[in-house]
């Protein structure tokens, strides 16, 4: 973003406000659905027995949710230092959105994190029963 | 947009105002007198009819309950029947989850948001009203069938086969789907109501971060409905289309399979504790604070909370499944997500702790302080025992049995119920003339608690003894007597603290339907709902500048009171509001509103009747009852677009629009919540044909023996499809100037419309004609049920064309004055997506598969 736009940007727009604080749960379900959806998918498609490549695919799943969530959380930093640039009640909200966002970045990384732990500890494709 | 800022500081007006002002408001906003005040869609007297009406079925749900206790008191008892005993549980679980829970937390919305915001009303009153005798209606019919043996015994979840008609037959089940479509109906409207108030209608200044914590919970909370509805509402659309014409979705002999119903259902049903948690986790957030006369401790962690509540809740639905023999790492998957639910739900309760540590002086100890207390200590066991049952060998152990009825009611009855008694007693004052007895409130508090804990903490025992829940009667040598007799006393004591509290309120509680007149302030609260009002809620609408403004900003109530603030007057001669930005609450435009009438009302008693007589199969009947209600809501509909007029001043300087149309325009955000609602409905749909296919993938084209149209129909299909998107688009460039007609402006939206059907109509007979019947397997369900999903958006559009049409004809529908074209528009760019997408599904995944 160039300089004469961070004067002139503390307005944030509905749709900003929505993705930035949204972001973080977003990937988190993204996240969810895939290994979820992805683990059903391939136990339905006769993978079971390769048990390892299913692992590992939850593994790197989780894997990149968490590097992406890092990406949007220092993204979120560098936008939050140019709002609190400009001054005023503008400068109050943005602050309030980015570190909601940051916030909601890391409840969502734990969500990753315990999501993918499992697939070091339960074998694929079993049932219980 | 405003033509001039003004200065916070500065009050925007002269007092005093000039005589007859307030008279004239008075009369804008005044009920209609004697028995038509029924015709009155103000939500402060709506919402008042609403809580009542869901207060009434918690008192019909609670007696249920207390004979359910009363046959489990001891072993081999014979109080009644298994049969009688099956209905009652499930018109207990099915009122109390559809008919209060849900309900309740919309009517107190409907009161407190406009209050809270220091609007004059919501912007869809009349919306409100038609949901609340539609849900009235609907549920006295639902909850009366217990008294002719007709209600339905499934359990509130209703897991098919069980429901299937071979093993359900006659009407009782059909009454349950009866019933819950009326809340689905409410609840949407609710949503809508709320999503577009609370972004909207907020007062100047009150931007996002100054909302009281009660309105961003509603928001969470109508989110949470506009996604999670969805799910149920497919799923009983599936369940009633199989009872009644064999369409086999849930029956696994035509390969179709009852664990879609677990999952959709679920996907609704898990969502659906914290869409009853939120707000009332919202309203312990509002009263804490008044409680310990010092803001929130962790505003912003409490937002942080709420929002991340509303996202996990979605992930945990399958861990109502754990033992539906699901592969054991998805299990954990859910198990993780239900571990992670509990933090930001722990946040939440740490920041109450906080707060009511922080209290300046100390925390006063009133009844609604007790509830609270109550409610903390009730929540924390329900949530602990909730971990447990999230670790899966566990609940293996312990499904379905009493440990989770004890579960559940701790959760349900202390996250909501709890609260919301706390919330009777503290805003009672806002609308009562008189306040509840404090006195009498802490014997309720104290019958209530150590009621509900002696009758619900033995079950946690008799669960794990072994007792399994909804059975009618247990023989005398399990051992569970005692444990059972105990549980029953408890329910009596819990059942004597609400009677109590009914008892006050028919001493206590009078409204003074004339005028809103009520105690200012007893608690000495910050927020705006506690600044004198009226019927027309406040009489001036202030500027907000930090979020206790009653605390922070000296002489508001009096100022507000004198008329200082903004639009002290009836601007336009007309009940209006006004309209803010969504995020920085600047004022934008005047919002004329609907008065009084009669039409929503006949909208919903016929709408009523006509799905009730359908449910007797008394077709012909329903068919006219339908027209009735349809014609009926034409008539509401043609109220509403009322012509500009022109720019009024509200005060400071500010002129404002009294019309708006396009995506800054009320009307534009309904349409795009309402095509939201759609939407997660689709993608439920196509999450049903995935996994029916991974379920018997042998019934599917190529790979089994169901035919597939040829390519070419689906792309006339889909070229129908952008034809109409391109006729509307067309359409909207060619709306007349005010006070003309224009001939090519109706042609194509007729084409428009015309197109979507041919659209829907090749692909049924595409279908039909390559020999694939819907009640032949599981897929011919899903490709029939795919087109009966978009047919049903087409007829909407095309409803809602002919009424352009017929606006446009009689002058009402102009380039300027248009709202009603823009969202027939815009629903037929939405049915046109969803369209495409079918064919896609339709015609694309088989031959991916190859």
């Amino acid at each position: 973003m160039s300089r004469a736009g961070k004067a002139e940007h503390p307005r944030w727009s509905l749709t900003t406000i929505i993705a930035s604080l949204l972001a973080g749960p977003i990937v988190w379900s993204l996240h969810f659905l895939f290994v979820y959806g992805g683990h059903t998918l391939m136990c339905a498609l006769g993978w079971s027995s390769e048990p390892q490549i299913i692992r590992a695919t939850v593994i790197v799943a989780g894997g990149a949710a968490l590097a992406l969530l890092v990406f949007i959380a220092r993204a979120a930093r560098r936008w939050r230092r140019d709002a609190v640039e400009s001054d005023g009640d503008a400068a109050l909200s943005a602050e309030f959105q980015m570190r909601a966002t940051l916030l909601l970045i890391l409840l969502s990384s734990a969500g990753v994190v315990w999501s993918s732990l499992a697939a070091f500890f339960i074998a694929p494709c079993q049932t219980l029963r | 947009m405003p033509e001039r800022q003004s200065d916070p500081k500065r009050l925007p007006n002269e007092t005093p105002r000039p005589p007859g002002e307030l008279e004239e408001l008075e009369r804008v906003w005044a009920y209609p007198p004697g028995w038509r005040k029924i015709s009155e869609i103000n939500n402060s007297l709506v919402g008042v009819i609403y809580i009542g009406a869901a207060f009434l079925f918690f008192l019909l749900a609670g007696v249920l309950a207390l004979i359910m206790r009363v046959q489990l008191s001891h072993g081999d008892n014979r109080f009644i029947g298994q049969d009688f005993y099956n209905q009652i549980f499930t018109v207990h679980g099915t009122t109390m989850m559809f008919l209060f829970a849900v309900p309740v937390m919309e009517a107190l919305s409907v009161i407190l948001l406009p209050q809270m915001l220091a609007a004059r009303d919501l912007p869809f009153p009349r919306l409100s009203a038609f949901a609340v005798w539609a849900y009235v209606i609907g549920g006295l019919v639902f909850f009366s069938t217990i008294f002719y043996g007709l209600a339905p015994s499934g359990g509130w979840f209703m897991y098919p086969p069980l429901t299937l008609t071979k093993f359900s037959p006659g009407d009782n089940a059909d009454f349950w789907l009866l019933g819950i479509g009326f809340i689905e109906i409410s609840a949407i409207a609710g949503a809508i109501e709320i999503i577009v108030g609370l972004l909207r209608t907020r007062p100047p200044g009150m931007t996002l971060d100054k909302m009281p914590i009660f309105g961003w919970s509603m928001l969470v909370f109508a989110a949470m409905i506009v996604f999670a509805f969805p799910a149920v509402i497919l799923a009983t659309m599936m369940l009633e289309i199989e009872r009644s014409f064999g369409w086999p979705f849930f029956n696994a002999a035509q390969s179709g399979d009852p664990l879609l119903w677990q999952h959709l259902f679920w996907f609704f049903g898990h969502p659906e504790v914290y869409i009853i948690f939120l707000p009332a986790a919202g309203l312990v957030s509002m009263i804490v604070p008044t409680m310990a006369q010092r803001p929130l401790v962790g505003y912003r962690l409490i937002v942080v909370a709420l929002i991340a509540t509303g996202f996990f809740s979605f992930g945990l639905w399958v861990h109502h499944m754990f033992s539906t023999g699901i592969p054991a790492l998805s299990l954990g998957f859910f198990s993780a997500a239900s571990m992670a639910v509990a933090v930001p739900s722990g946040i939440q309760v740490f920041s109450w702790i906080a707060t009511i540590a922080a209290a300046r002086d100390r925390f006063r100890i009133t009844t609604p302080s007790l509830f609270i207390l109550g409610f903390l200590f009730i929540f924390a066991v329900g949530g602990l025992t909730g971990v447990m049952v999230a670790v899966v060998p566990f609940d293996l152990q312990a499904h379905d049995s009493y440990f989770i009825v004890a579960h559940f009611h701790y959760v349900l009855v202390g996250g909501m119920v709890f609260p919301l008694f706390a919330t009777f007693y503290y805003w009672d004052p806002m609308i009562s003339r008189n306040r509840l007895s404090e006195r009498l409130g802490r014997y309720v508090f104290w019958l209530m608690f150590i009621g509900f804990n002696v009758a619900f903490f033995p079950m946690h025992i008799s669960g794990l003894l072994g007792m399994p829940r909804r059975v009618w009667t247990y023989p005398s040598a399990m051992g569970w007597d005692t444990l059972n007799m105990t549980s029953t006393i408890g329910a009596f004591i819990l059942a004597l603290g609400v009677l109590v509290f009914v008892v006050d309120i028919f001493v206590r509680f009078r409204r003074d339907w004339e005028t809103q007149r009520r105690q200012t302030n007893p608690w000495n609260a910050g927020t705006l709902e506690w600044l004198p009002s009226d019927l027309y809620s406040m009489r001036s609408v202030p500027i907000v500048t930090s979020r206790y403004p009653l605390w922070d900003q000296p002489n508001l109530a009096e100022d507000v009171a004198a008329g200082a603030y903004y639009l002290p007057n009836a601007a336009t001669g007309r009940r209006e509001t006004i309209v803010t930005s969504p995020i920085d609450a600047r004022p934008e435009y005047l919002l004329e509103m609907p008065g009084p009438g009669w039409a929503h009302m006949f909208s919903a008693v016929f709408t009523a009747a006509f799905f009730l007589l359908l449910t007797v199969k008394a077709v012909a009947i329903a068919l006219v009852c339908g027209a009735v209600a349809i014609f009926a809501t034409l008539v509401w509909c043609w109220q509403l677009d009322p012509p500009p007029r022109g720019r009024v001043e509200i005060g400071g300087g500010i002129s404002l629009p009294t019309y708006m149309s396009g995506p800054s325009s009320h009307a534009w955000w309904a349409m795009i919540v309402l095509i939201l609602v759609a939407g997660s409905l689709y993608i439920a749909f196509v999450f049903s044909y995935l996994y029916l296919w991974t379920v018997s993938p042998g019934v599917w084209p190529l790979a089994g023996s169901s035919p597939l149209p040829d390519l070419r129909w689906a792309a006339s299909g889909a070229s129908l499809m952008l034809l109409s998107i391109l006729a509307y688009g067309m359409a909207d460039r060619a709306l007349p100037k005010p006070g003309s007609i224009s001939l090519s402006a109706a042609l194509l939206m007729i084409a428009g419309a015309l197109c979507l059907i041919a659209g829907v109509g090749i692909e049924g007979y595409a279908q039909w004609r390559s020999g694939l019947r819907p009640g032949e397997n599981s897929y011919g369900a899903m490709v029939y049920l795919d087109i009966v999903l978009t047919g049903q958006l087409v007829a909407t559009v095309t409803l809602m064309t002919g009424f352009a049409l017929a606006r446009l004809v009689t002058g009402k529908l102009d380039a300027q004055r248009r709202v009603s074209f823009e969202s027939a528009a815009l629903l037929a760019y939405y049915t046109a997506a969803q369209g495409l997408l079918g064919f896609l599904l339709i015609y694309g995944f088989p031959r991916m598969l190859g």
